[in-house]
């Protein structure tokens, strides 16, 4: 194991690491912007300069191996002019028009910038004006304020596996762009958004719609299939504007698919139900005349199914599953896609063993669905014709609310707050972003009027649940913290 | 002619409580004005030419106030307390000599040998109405308003009668109509110069002072404007009075203000005389009018002064006002009357 | 002991009579009518080009500037060729704010400007809050 000395402190480091890694793992902070932890180094934005002792020249730390007795130092004058000169030339044709730029706030650029330059450019020419167009449905690029750095075009080689991006031109001249006809449309390429350093590449759905000072970040995770990708909610004037992935090197590294991150709409739906018929009480005094039977998705928050299965448990009922699955596994680096497409299916199989489909003959039936795309499929509609009695709690109008007696509003997942249990067990807590429409109550709320209990709050009934389920023993919401923790006997 | 003369005093009797209810809505106007002036504004100036009808608004707006009482006053009490505040002052009017004679008729409503003394005693019931309405009012501010005006009053009435005792000493006589007569021979002639003996100059000088500064105090005018406040005492005695018995209340402090201003003209300054406008023996209408305007003129410019020392300085602290009160002022007019007998008794026995 | 200094309650008088005969400081307002000095805050009002558009590129400088947050914007794609980002909504609601005048300074566009209108009638709250074609039409 060399031992280099960072900083005049001695540090150990793991063999064939770089001084960069070294830096970033030993918390001395080095600027970058071609270096990305997930990717391969490629060494070319040269921001990332440090002294180091065998060298008279500075040098680009992300590509320089650490050896024995190494001396690294990362701030002083030499370093910080360095770091201004890389700057001064990255900026000669950037326009630095950070007021328009949807990067702002967030961009490294705008930081470095602020930090190392003094504010004034020595550039007296004509700069050079870049495209700015879409490249794929999602993906839009500002070719000026690109720095070449290839991030983009490494993450659509290496992870995304497709290879959409290339860098185009030379010189000052060069940026990114994609083949004709072949515009950058795979499950991940939003990514690319959240990997480049500077507003070059810009997420066509977020594209003016927040100036990210202005908005309120909820750490949460991605309730779009059974990986449960840890994210950033961003939200403003009570509407998720975006999600971008937290890392977590136990879910999904540093990435997230398209589809979770764009899967939000059906929360500001026209046909979003926000009136509640009946109450829960009056559910529990229908449940209670017998051969009752209970509908449950695997959409529900940990909580959430645990009272329910207390519920079942008093009114004697049988518990019948929805869930969903659609198209296959897929990998890209660490993140792998799931087919199952709800997000706790994992828990309810430890809870209530093999799921069993929807319960057919009852007289009474109480269905509880949060998945946003399933809308009464066949075998629930027909078990709903049969029953003389129905309750549903539900996102959004459809036939079967019609139908219902009790109706009871669902909050969807960004509006509650709950855990999930991934597919690999790992139990994670899903953080309330925004407030549910005025009427909407959260589900554990009436759920435990429906049992007749003392209302407490979600953390309140994990850790109920956690007494009680084997496979939660030991946890509570501070174990969890932002990243999760995996659940027992796993 | 008995009905004659009868038929002359009703007329000046009835001029003078038209001059002493008449004064205070002029009054009101003034001090607003002239308190803006100070305060580099304008003041009320839209109602009639130059402001001038504003107390017609003022009174009109009284007028149509809710008159309200609080549901434990004493409502006997209640009602009579502004009447006791406004009465008195209009009754003192009665022995002013506001002017020389017309004829043979005293420009005076009573002739009344002890008008001073009386003047004296009417003046000092007005305390009983602040007390009484503060008392009535089943207010503890009002009540501590009420307390406040009793301590005040009584403590400088002391001051006000020594003050007024020199005046007399140098008239030799408690006779308005005589006190205003021996101060018809010049201008030196004047209580406040002495009284025609340049020896008792200091004497006279300091008696009007310590007279003026009374009298502020008996009229609750500032800079001892104590029993009402709106820090301490949320208002004053007043605080549980509306519409026109807080009308009252108010004209009754100017009333009083006029009347003392009077005072000290026909004391000190030489009532209706004025060499070279008046003349004592000048018993022509012309003459009287003219005296009745001198005297007039003196009191408007007490009046001013009154208004002007309002708007200057700031109010006393309640324990200052005594200290000053018992302190200050009356061990000096103490001293003053002994030195006007000192000198008086030096000067033949006549002051 | 308390300090009777008769002399200077002389000159406090003295004061307050100069007053007393000084100028006034009184605007007697409809009659007479107040111009502003130069530079002075009132009203907002967005500025256009010589080709009669608006300014504004919906940066969101002057809402981050703003310390009254009165200033919400709406952005969207601008038709024009010559720039990204214009405004759909642009609304403040000048009841919420004190005049400071910082979104003008932090407009990097020299869109936004605070005219010497002080005089402001309005019958609702909601005639306060001014749009984007009201800020334009000023
Ligand atoms: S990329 Fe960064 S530095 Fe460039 S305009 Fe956008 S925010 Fe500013
Ligand atoms: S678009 Fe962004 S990530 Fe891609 S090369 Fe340019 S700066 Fe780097
Ligand atoms: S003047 Fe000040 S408070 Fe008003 S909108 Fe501008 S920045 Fe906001
Ligand atoms: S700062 Fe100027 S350009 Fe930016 S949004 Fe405000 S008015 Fe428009």
């Amino acid at each position: 194991m060399p031992k280099i000395k960072l900083n005049g402190k001695e540090v150990e480091v793991a063999p064939g690491k770089t001084v960069l890694q070294a830096c970033v793992d030993n918390g001395a902070f080095v600027p970058h912007y071609c270096w990305h932890p997930g990717l391969s180094p490629a060494g070319n934005c040269r921001m990332c300069l440090v002294k180091v002792s065998n060298s008279r020249k500075l040098e680009a730390s992300c590509m320089y191996p650490c050896s024995d007795n190494l001396e690294v130092t990362t701030e002083g004058p030499e370093v910080a002019k360095g770091r201004q000169d890389v700057l001064e030339f990255m900026l000669i044709n950037h326009p630095l028009d950070c007021p328009i730029c949807d990067k702002a706030g967030e961009c490294d650029l705008q930081d470095y910038t602020y930090a190392y330059r003094g504010g004034v450019s020595r550039f007296r020419d004509k700069k050079v004006i870049k495209h700015t167009k879409d490249l794929g449905p999602n993906v839009r690029i500002w070719g000026s304020r690109c720095i070449a750095c290839t991030r983009c075009v490494r993450f659509c080689e290496e992870v995304a596996g497709t290879g959409e991006l290339c860098l185009v031109n030379r010189g000052d001249h060069s940026v990114v762009d994609v083949f004709p006809t072949i515009p950058i449309d795979n499950p991940v390429s939003l990514n690319v958004v959240d990997l480049c350093p500077v507003g070059a590449l810009i997420d066509r759905n977020f594209l003016y719609q927040a100036r990210v000072w202005f908005a309120r970040e909820t750490e949460s995770v991605c309730a779009s299939c059974a990986r449960g990708c840890n994210v950033k909610i961003t939200a403003l004037d009570n509407r998720i504007k975006r999600m971008v992935p937290r890392v977590n090197a136990d879910v999904n590294t540093w990435w997230m698919c398209d589809e979770g991150r764009l899967n939000t709409r059906y929360l500001a739906d026209d046909r979003r139900l926000t009136a509640s018929k009946g109450s829960a009480r009056d559910l529990d005094a229908a449940a209670r005349k017998g051969n009752f039977g209970i509908v449950l998705s695997t959409y529900q928050t940990i909580e959430e199914m645990w009272l329910v299965k207390r519920l079942a448990e008093a009114w004697k009922a049988p518990v019948g599953f929805l869930t969903l699955t659609r198209g296959e596994r897929k990998k890209f680096g660490g993140l792998v896609i799931e087919p199952d497409k709800t997000p706790n299916r994992r828990f309810a199989e430890k809870l209530f063993g093999e799921l069993k489909p929807v319960p057919a003959g009852c007289k009474g039936l109480f269905v509880l669905n949060g998945i946003p795309e399933l809308e009464g499929p066949p075998e629930l509609m027909a078990a709903a014709n049969g029953a003389e009695f129905l309750a549903v709690s539900d996102l959004r109008k459809g036939p079967l609310v019609e139908k219902a007696q009790v109706v009871l509003p669902a909050c969807a997942w960004a509006e509650k707050d709950g855990t999930f249990m991934n597919v690999d067990g790992r139990v994670q807590r899903i953080r309330k972003a925004i407030e549910p429409p005025a009427a909407v109550r959260a589900e554990v709320a009436w759920l435990q009027e429906a049992l007749g209990t003392e209302p407490l709050s979600a953390e309140g009934v994990f850790l109920q649940a956690a007494k009680e389920v084997p496979a939660l023993a030991g946890l509570d919401y501070g174990k969890l913290g932002n990243q999760g923790a995996a659940s027992n006997g796993h | 002619m008995v009905t004659k003369d009868v038929l002359y005093k009703l007329v000046v009797f009835l001029a003078t409580v038209g001059i002493a209810v008449g004064l205070v809505p002029i009054m009101t106007i003034v001090e607003r004005r002239v308190a803006a002036f100070i305060q580099n504004r304008w003041g009320p100036n839209r109602v009639g030419p130059w402001g001038l009808l504003q107390p017609v608004a003022d009174g009109i707006k009284a007028f149509f106030k809710e008159e309200f009482v609080p549901a434990r006053a004493d409502r006997l009490l209640h009602f009579i307390a502004p009447m006791l505040v406004f009465v008195p002052p209009a009754i003192g009017f009665a022995v002013i000599p506001w002017g020389n004679q017309i004829g043979s008729v005293k420009l005076q409503a009573v002739n009344l040998n002890i008008g001073v003394l009386f003047m004296m005693s009417v003046l000092s019931i007005a305390v009983y109405g602040l007390a009484i309405g503060g008392w009535a009012s089943n207010n503890k501010w009002s009540l501590l308003g009420g307390l406040r005006a009793s301590a005040q009053l009584i403590s400088y009435e002391l001051t006000l009668g020594l003050a007024i005792l020199v005046a007399i000493m140098m008239a030799e006589s408690v006779d308005p109509q005589v006190i205003v007569a021996k101060q018809t021979r010049g201008i030196l002639s004047w209580n406040v110069f002495g009284g025609g003996n340049l020896l008792a100059l200091p004497c006279g000088l300091l008696g009007i002072l310590l007279l003026y500064t009374a009298a502020l105090a008996e009229n609750n005018r500032l800079p001892f404007d104590l029993p009402e406040c709106e820090q301490e005492l949320v208002g004053g005695y007043h605080t549980e009075y509306s519409s026109m018995k807080f009308a009252m209340f108010f004209m009754g402090e100017y009333v009083a203000m006029v009347n003392m201003s009077a005072i000290v003209t026909m004391l000190y300054l030489g009532g209706w005389y004025f060499p070279g406008i008046t003349n004592p023996a000048d018993h022509s209408w012309l003459g009287g009018i003219l005296s009745v305007g001198v005297f007039m003129a003196k009191t408007f410019a007490i009046l001013f002064v009154y208004v002007w020392i309002r708007w200057t300085f700031p109010r006393f602290k309640y324990n200052q006002l005594m200290n000053l009160g018992w302190k200050g002022l009356l061990p000096l007019s103490l001293a003053n009357v002994a030195l006007l007998a000192v000198v008086g008794v030096f000067t033949g026995g006549k002051p | 002991m308390t300090n009777y200094n008769i002399g200077s309650l002389f000159k406090g008088m003295f004061r307050t009579f100069q007053h007393l005969v000084g100028k006034k400081a009184t605007l007697e307002y409809p009659e007479e009518k107040y111009i502003p000095r130069k530079g002075y805050r009132g009203e907002h009002r967005l500025k256009k080009d010589e080709q009669g558009r608006m300014k504004c590129v919906a940066c969101f400088m002057c809402a981050t500037a703003c310390p009254a947050e009165c200033i919400r914007i709406v952005a969207g794609p601008s038709p024009w060729p010559d720039r990204d980002k214009i405004p759909v909504s642009f609304e403040i609601d000048l009841l919420k704010c004190i005049y400071c005048g910082m979104c003008e300074e932090a407009c990097p566009c020299d869109a936004i400007e605070l005219t010497p209108t002080f005089t402001q009638i309005a019958t609702t709250r909601e005639e306060k809050i001014y749009d984007l074609q009201k800020l334009m039409n000023r």
